[in-house]
């Protein structure tokens, strides 16, 4: 991970800690408009080697592929996770938002852009991808503010959300093994 | 030890990049010859297990008994260097020989032994700690071939080693090349006669996806630039 990604990371739990540090209510959206950006970052290492050229000498390597994708997207997966914790302490010390809250305005806009992200990369190979992730991560930005007017005219029932999130969850998990099968499709046969 | 093609064939929607090419390769310098589009690079990258052969199959015996090795192990035992190929721009030539060491499953002590060594080899040692974006075109390609023996490979693959490096470099690449073929196959894909007539002990030329000529240097009576330049001489003329 290079210079800029730290930096950026530490803008990012920077302005996390002053939000949780103002007691704005306003901040939740501020904060849930903002977690679906960091989407951004993992898919780019995600498809650096593909960016950078570098898949050709990575798919000779001793470590197949589809091995190197897995590990890939176990680490940013990882890293997904503590985000998404992160920023779940952060609301709830911001703005005592349940664990539901949390789910809607958070936790599922971030997965339908981590999803859309992984839809585009598998699809759309070239270095210009990338603004098609920076697309799907601007809708997901988007999201809270949808399901804000959606709450003001009635607050779904924890079911739904859970449902929701259960369905992105799924997509997103068929969309990791599609991702992991292209690299299958590379690989080498021994037949 | 032994490479075995038997019938490898690649076959893309309306054209044949490579048909039905048997050989049994041994350690040694083999050089692929052929012209721009006659097939080395997809029959490189079918050896190297980056593409699937359409059919056919590439089996390698690293001893008399192992006829089928595991695909760690032949992996393990693969070099190659790709006719291009690109890097990550934050990373120095030290940082990209320790991560391509750490793809090969090499511990770090010894890729550090051997990035230093090689570095000195292909005479990166003083820009090692400068980032690959600065490079220039000969300088990249030297730490390409820097990449490709990090794991002292059994197979050595090479797709165009020699473009963009200078006469003088080119002489330290064929002896290079001529020492690593006394213990493991080489295989150089080139359209430069004087590169393989140095140091390929077996010569295969390529053209249209399949072989035209598999031999030793010395099976041509006449000049090997002449020959080549003869069975190629349909395609340059079109």
């Amino acid at each position: 991970m290079g210079l800029k990604s730290i930096l950026t990371g530490a803008v990012l739990v920077a302005l996390l800690l002053m939000a949780a540090g103002t007691e704005n209510t306003d901040m939740v959206w501020v904060i849930a408009s903002f977690a679906p950006a960091c989407v951004l970052t993992p898919m780019v290492l995600l498809s650096r080697s593909e960016r950078f050229g570098m898949e050709e000498l990575e798919a000779a390597s001793r470590f197949s592929l589809r091995f190197i994708r897995i590990v890939r997207m176990f680490i940013l997966g990882i890293f997904s996770l503590l985000l998404l914790l992160s920023v779940g302490i952060v609301l709830r010390i911001t703005a005592a938002a349940s664990v539901m809250e949390h789910m809607m305005l958070v936790v599922f806009p971030y997965l339908v852009s981590a999803y859309g992200a992984m839809l585009v990369t598998r699809k759309w190979h070239g270095k210009e991808n990338i603004f098609g992730v920076l697309a799907v991560c601007i809708f997901g930005g988007l999201l809270p503010y949808a399901e804000r007017s959606i709450r003001l005219s009635g607050r779904p029932t924890n079911a739904v959300i859970l449902l929701l999130t259960a369905m992105i969850l799924g997509a997103m998990f068929r969309e990791c093994r599609l991702y992991v099968k292209e690299s299958e499709n590379l690989s080498w046969n021994l037949s | 030890m032994e490479l075995i093609l038997n019938q490898v064939t690649k076959q893309y929607p309306g054209t044949v990049a490579v048909d039905r090419i048997s050989a049994d390769l041994r350690p040694g310098v083999i050089g692929l010859l052929g012209s721009n589009g006659a097939g080395k690079t997809t029959l490189m990258r079918m050896i190297c297990g980056i593409i699937k052969p359409t059919s056919g199959t590439i089996r390698f015996r690293y001893d008399n008994d192992t006829l089928n090795v595991s695909e760690e192990m032949y992996r393990d035992a693969l070099g190659y260097l790709p006719q291009d190929f690109g890097y990550y721009p934050d990373f120095t030539g030290r940082k990209f020989l320790m991560y391509m060491a750490a793809l090969k499953g090499i511990d770090k002590r010894t890729a550090k032994r051997k990035c230093e060594e090689l570095l000195k080899t292909v005479s990166l040692e003083k820009a090692a700690n400068k980032k690959i974006k600065s490079y220039s075109g000969g300088m990249k390609q030297r730490l390409g071939i820097a990449q490709a023996v990090l794991n002292d490979p059994k197979i050595l693959i090479l797709d165009e080693p020699t473009a963009g490096l200078d006469p003088q470099e080119r002489v330290r690449f064929r002896n290079l090349i001529a020492e690593l073929g006394k213990d493991a196959i080489v295989i150089f894909s080139t359209h430069i006669v004087s590169d393989v007539e140095h140091v390929a002990d077996r010569i295969i030329m390529m053209k249209d996806g399949v072989v035209i000529f598999d031999g030793k240097g010395t099976d041509i009576r006449e000049d090997l630039e002449s020959f080549y330049l003869r069975s190629f001489e349909g395609k340059e003329n079109e």
